[in-house]
């Protein structure tokens, strides 16, 4: 076991995976906890589909995808949120326009980039031991970015997701709070990207949080566990893949799975033993 | 001492669709009252505090707080709404959310100091909180959870504290160490305080308001109940019922 563990960490494309997956947790973690205490997960679906539109206009003029992927994610972040508080328009709604149009501009793009064959599904589905060391330095900016926004607002991030009317009265701009929020989370899906493909990446952001969320008590201790959850999650999920060659997005989607229904039967049996010493100790 | 009065709204007019709600209001609150808004259910208190804190902008007339535009002012203000806003299974302690009401006041970026931690910390004890400080926000019974909101807004350093039904539910006797608290507080602030309980609080503020639809003031002292029949429409009578007996 262990003989298989070093030789396939000698490897340098494996090495560069696990960067990979290690940049990318940190992003999901923080993000993640935000979204599934904000209840947006779906938004972020919209967000993550859309970007296969950015990616397919990047390769059809011969730009970077990645870059592509950071421009539609943020251009969707900003609209959906500016299109919601503007108009009052149904979140539901505008998120299934957004994920389709989206997608379809995406393939229609591909579809019209000659002579260069397109791994659509590379896209759809991720191809992580691909990832090359320019893309693992850009992961790295994604984090930085994310990490000094939320050291930066942390407070009033919070603070208009727990109480918005309070927070407006506090004098917060809850709304451009709002949309500063959904960029960081379009700058986490182009992250997680790289790592399960746009299909999967909701479930590799919200899976995770969802987990810690059963066995924390504040936000920051959701988002150190979201973070810690998600590295192990997506770094055994890795491994796991390698040997029997599994598609590495889908081992980690279905290991998420996992971890989240493990969680709330280890949290429903934690919450009945304490009902019953509670019970013993009052007797 | 202050040259503006705490509130000062002339000729206000308010609707909820075809609805109307509130209909030539006028009314001054000078700065340190203590100040009652009393009326039947749905005749406009709620409303009309949401017009004073800017969540609301009237159809006609003019609202000015503290010399200015609602909106502008508001992060003077500290508010205790009716219901709780926000989010119930949010994973917050109770000195977290009491803390908030430092937003405003101290530095955008970054966390809280130690003086918004201190500021907390001194009304949690006050509303004598201090021993749930670390307690889930989910897990809070009626009270409490009125407690911390109250907690909230004191920690806002407000020059005005508007309340809606603070006491709603909490028994009679914490009602009263509430109010004897509100009652040193309103030595810093002006108080103004929405119920339907006109017996209980006029023992505490100076001057009524009685809201439906328009506006009366008095002292609490002339308080009488005529003006009492006017406002509810008909007469407070004693109803005499029987129980059910159980076989």
């Amino acid at each position: 076991m262990f003989d298989f563990l070093s030789e396939l960490l000698s490897y340098r494309f494996m090495q560069l995976s696990l960067a990979a997956c290690i940049l990318a947790s940190i992003g999901c973690g923080l993000m993640g906890a935000l979204v599934v205490v904000r209840r947006i997960s779906f938004v972020a679906g919209g967000i993550a589909h859309t970007v296969l539109a950015g990616i397919g206009l990047a390769v059809f003029l011969k730009g970077s995808p990645v870059v592509g992927a950071v421009m539609a994610a943020m251009t969707s972040a900003v609209l959906i949120g500016w299109i919601k508080l503007r108009w009052r328009q149904d979140e539901d709604v505008l998120i299934a326009a957004f994920w389709s149009v989206g997608m379809a501009l995406g393939i229609l793009f591909m579809s019209r980039t000659p002579g260069y064959g397109v791994d659509l599904m590379s896209y759809l589905f991720g191809n992580i031991l691909l990832i090359t060391e320019k893309e693992i330095l850009k992961m790295f900016l994604l984090d930085t970015v994310i990490i000094v926004l939320l050291l930066l607002f942390y407070k009033q991030i919070i603070a208009s997701s727990f109480d918005e009317e309070f927070a407006r009265l506090r004098g917060l701009r809850v709304d451009a709070i709002y949309i500063l929020m959904l960029c960081m989370v379009a700058l986490t899906v182009v992250l997680l990207i790289q790592i399960v493909g746009i299909i999967l990446v909701i479930a590799l952001l919200v899976l995770p949080a969802a987990s810690a969320a059963q066995f924390a008590n504040s936000v920051s201790r959701l988002m150190a566990l979201s973070v810690l959850f998600s590295m192990l999650i997506t770094v055994s999920g890795l491994l796991l893949s390698y040997q029997p060659d599994l598609p590495s997005g889908s081992t980690i989607i279905l290991l998420a799975g996992v971890v989240y229904l493990l969680s709330m039967v280890i949290r429903s049996i934690l919450l009945q033993r304490r009902k019953r010493a509670l019970a013993a100790s009052s007797r | 001492m202050m040259n503006s009065p705490a509130i000062q709204i002339e000729n206000l007019v308010f609707s909820y669709g075809n609805a109307r709600v509130l209909e030539d209001i006028n009314l001054v609150i000078e700065s340190g009252e203590f100040f009652g808004l009393i009326g039947p259910n749905a005749s406009g208190k709620s409303t009309l505090l949401k017009l004073m804190l800017g969540l609301l902008e009237p159809d006609r007339g003019e609202i000015s707080v503290l010399g200015n535009r609602p909106i502008l002012s508001r992060v003077r203000l500290g508010y205790v709404p009716q219901f709780p806003t926000y989010q119930r299974d949010f994973p917050v302690a109770v000195s977290d959310v009491v803390i908030t009401g430092r937003i405003g006041l101290t530095s955008i970026f970054g966390g809280y100091t130690e003086a918004d931690r201190s500021k907390a910390g001194e009304v949690m004890a006050a509303l004598e909180i201090e021993d749930i400080a670390g307690q889930q926000v989910s897990s809070l019974s009626g009270g409490q959870i009125q407690r911390m909101l109250i907690a909230r807004a004191l920690a806002c350093d407000p020059e005005i504290l508007i309340m809606d039904e603070p006491t709603a539910n909490i028994d009679i006797r914490a009602e009263q160490d509430i109010f004897s608290l509100l009652r040193i507080y309103n030595t810093r602030m002006t108080i103004i305080i929405v119920s339907h309980d006109i017996g209980f609080i006029s023992a505490y503020v100076g001057r009524v308001g009685c809201l439906n639809r328009t506006m009366i003031c008095h002292a609490t002292a002339e308080l009488s109940g005529t003006d009492i029949n006017e406002l509810y429409g008909k007469g407070i009578k004693m109803i005499d019922h029987r129980h059910l007996e159980h076989h």
